[in-house]
């Protein structure tokens, strides 16, 4: 579970301790994940190790070899992190446009690639990635977040074509809006779920070849309304 | 930071305040070091202690893990922000409980330290702050600190009942006992008056692992203060099935923990139902309700260990103007004398009293804990000018019959009451300010009380 300390990714984690699974937590800050990790072991008596890392300088070999150390082969990978800031709104500073890049779309291609090989062929397997609404279609907000996201989301198109032949399944979310830190207090245009809605229904699709889709459904019928705009109205939208 | 409009639970203090809720550990120090803060939990106290228009709010609920266990020792360790309802769901199927509850699930781990609070058992298992051996807390000024009554015994002493102002409760370790009994053996006994119920809360507490009464003030004839007090034994796993031919919620079973979630702070209509001239009604209808079957029941753990589930819309039926609640710990020895004159007052004023409950005490005081010997004697009324001069009245009764009130249940408790009441109050202040000299942890309550 890459981004396991809060928001999706710590309910997606504990999702998955109700359901008896082990799991390996990955995040930037060890304090964090010590906590979410001891409590997972405790309440479900599931076995969890975890490993603090920093995402934009992500180091896949040293991730599988101890996640191979502490659980052994893995059945699951959960690509969550991800990282957005109020300034990404056209020029913004480089080393943010460099983080924003790296969390949200290298360090993901990064780790499931190192992951690949072993998950390939493990009836168990499902590869798991999070991208958001906010990619469906490039605007002023978010710019370098949604595109790197819309990078992700691409990345994982050609994960489930090429895992095609194998036995590996893929699913990829595309994110409406989640009650987390991150909306906190904010005037949201639409209804926003629940981590933990969102995990389970993350949780139970899981086996199946589900390619991308929106979480909640109905955001499907926003996102294409967006991308069906024509240019003369969308230019004049401030999003 | 967002602003967000925060009530007390009596709806009495409404501000509007700076808030956040960090999910990591540095969105919380940083939210420290910024400002005057105070940490809120679930937001379930009487009286503001968790908010402040003065203060950054920091909502710890996601700081809610438990972080370590050893059944064969006896004890837990937990952050702060865990509930008492995700306690119970964790240690009740384990053989285990947290012998002092206050009466709402949500409640969390870091309010009942910081309030030091009680349950329906204090007579017996006395107060909140008896089951905690150890603290981890951080303040900005002092970093992170291990405080037990060994390590740091100032900082614990003054963080035990010390209402959140000496930092963040980041995790504490409670002691934890064997679950007695897998349910409640529950029996209501009517009493005819309020002196006989402070008297028969005395008598049958010895027999009870839990005892409380509930009387009915809002008619103040002859039968003021009639009731019923409800006690509670646990029960084992045979003698359960005993009495109800079925199995009910215990170690082997799967605990009953859903509830609705309680939100003072919620914008939403209040319907104002216990007006005065509907007040005597309702209060007659549940003395009814409760005493037509008087036979003993088993009842599920949780339904009787916290007994406001099911029954939050209460909270909502005082409307938008909200409710006083006087929580008062009194000497036993003058309780006739202390009823007879309360009666007198009551019945100058006239006003209804939406609720009353007595319950049974055995403690000894300290700084600012509720605790005592005696009973802890509680009314609630609407939010009026005239109850306000009501309580008014009854804060000088208290103060006359050596009475203390429950800082965190009072949310009109004023600095000059509260220091005649409690004899530490000064020498409490004086130490906080020698441990924090920049007061940098500040509440609706420390700001009333001048702490």
């Amino acid at each position: 579970m890459i981004g396991a300390s809060a928001g999706l990714g710590r309910a997606i984690a504990e999702a998955l301790a109700a359901r008896g699974h082990d799991l390996f937590l990955v995040a930037s800050t060890e304090k964090d994940l010590a906590a979410v990790a001891a409590d997972l072991a405790i309440r479900f008596d599931v076995q969890v190790g975890f490993h603090a890392m920093d995402l934009a300088d992500a180091d896949p070999a040293l991730l599988q070899s101890e996640v191979t150390k502490t659980l052994g082969t893995p059945d699951n990978l959960f690509y969550v992190a991800g990282v957005s800031f109020t300034e990404d709104r056209g020029a913004i500073p480089d080393d943010v446009a460099m983080r924003l890049l790296a969390v949200n779309f290298t360090a993901g291609v990064r780790i499931v690639n190192g992951f690949l090989d072993t998950l390939a062929d493990n009836p168990a397997a499902n590869i798991v990635g999070i991208g958001s609404v906010a990619a469906c279609r490039g605007r002023r907000g978010n710019s370098v977040y949604g595109s790197a996201k819309r990078g992700l989301e691409f990345y994982f198109e050609t994960l489930r074509h090429y895992l095609a032949p194998h036995a590996c399944r893929v699913q990829f979310y595309r994110l409406g809006y989640l009650h987390t830190r991150m909306t906190l207090g904010q005037k949201l245009p639409f209804p926003a779920m629940q981590p933990e809605d969102a995990a389970r229904k993350i949780c139970d699709n899981l086996g199946r070849d589900l390619g991308a889709v929106h979480l909640p459904r109905w955001w499907f019928g926003i996102t294409s309304l967006l991308r069906m705009l024509p240019w003369v109205i969308f230019r004049k939208l401030d999003i | 930071m967002n602003t967000r409009r925060l009530s007390s639970l009596d709806r009495h203090t409404k501000l509007t305040c700076d808030y956040d809720r960090p999910d990591r550990f540095q969105q919380l120090a940083d939210g420290a070091a910024s400002n005057r803060f105070i940490a809120r939990g679930a937001g379930l106290s009487y009286a503001g202690a968790s908010f402040s228009e003065n203060s950054s709010v920091l909502d710890v609920s996601r700081f809610d893990r438990i972080i370590d266990f050893d059944g064969s020792a006896g004890w837990v360790e937990v952050e702060g922000g865990v509930s008492l309802g995700k306690l119970f769901e964790f240690l009740t199927p384990r053989g285990f409980h947290v012998p002092v509850l206050p009466g709402h699930p949500q409640i969390t781990v870091g309010g009942c330290v910081a309030a030091n609070v009680h349950g329906k058992n204090q007579f017996s298992e006395g107060v909140f702050g008896r089951l905690v051996q150890a603290l981890t807390l951080f303040h900005p000024d002092h970093g992170t600190i291990r405080a037990s009554a060994q390590e740091n015994p100032e900082v614990f002493d003054l963080t035990v009942g010390g209402y959140g102002l000496t930092g963040f409760i980041m995790s504490a370790r409670l002691t934890i006992e064997p679950l007695p009994g897998k349910a409640i053996r529950e029996e209501r006994v009517p009493v005819a008056n309020l002196l006989e119920a402070f008297k028969l809360v005395d008598r049958l507490k010895a027999d009870h692992d839990m005892i409380y009464c509930w009387n009915d003030l809002a008619r103040l004839g002859k039968d003021a203060g009639r009731g019923f007090v409800v006690t509670g034994k646990y029960v084992t796993e045979d003698q359960a099935e005993d009495i109800h031919g079925r199995s009910v919620d215990g170690p082997e079973g799967s605990p009953t923990v859903q509830y609705k979630r309680l939100d003072p702070s919620a914008i939403k209509r209040r319907p104002n139902v216990f007006s005065n001239r509907a007040m005597p009604w309702v209060n007659r209808l549940y003395y009814r309700m409760n005493t037509r079957h008087i036979a003993p029941t088993t009842t599920p753990l949780f339904k009787f260990l916290f007994p406001a589930v099911g029954k939050e819309f209460y909270f909502d039926y005082f409307g938008d103007r909200g409710f006083i609640e006087l929580q008062v710990l009194l000497p036993a020895a003058s309780i006739e004398q202390y009823v007879a004159a309360f009666l007198t007052i009551l019945r100058r004023h006239g006003q209804p009293i939406a609720l009353a409950t007595i319950k049974a005490f055995h403690g000894t005081p300290h700084l600012l804990h509720f605790n005592g010997s005696g009973f802890n004697f509680t009314i609630e009324v609407a939010h009026t000018p005239e109850n306000m001069a009501l309580l008014a009245e009854l804060d000088e009764l208290n103060c006359e019959y050596g009475g203390i009130t429950n800082i965190i249940k009072d949310s009109r408790l004023s600095a000059s009451v509260a220091r005649r009441q409690y004899p530490a109050f000064d020498a409490f202040r004086e130490r906080l300010h020698a441990y924090d000299p920049a007061r940098r942890i500040s509440s609706s309550i420390s700001e009333r009380l001048a702490l």
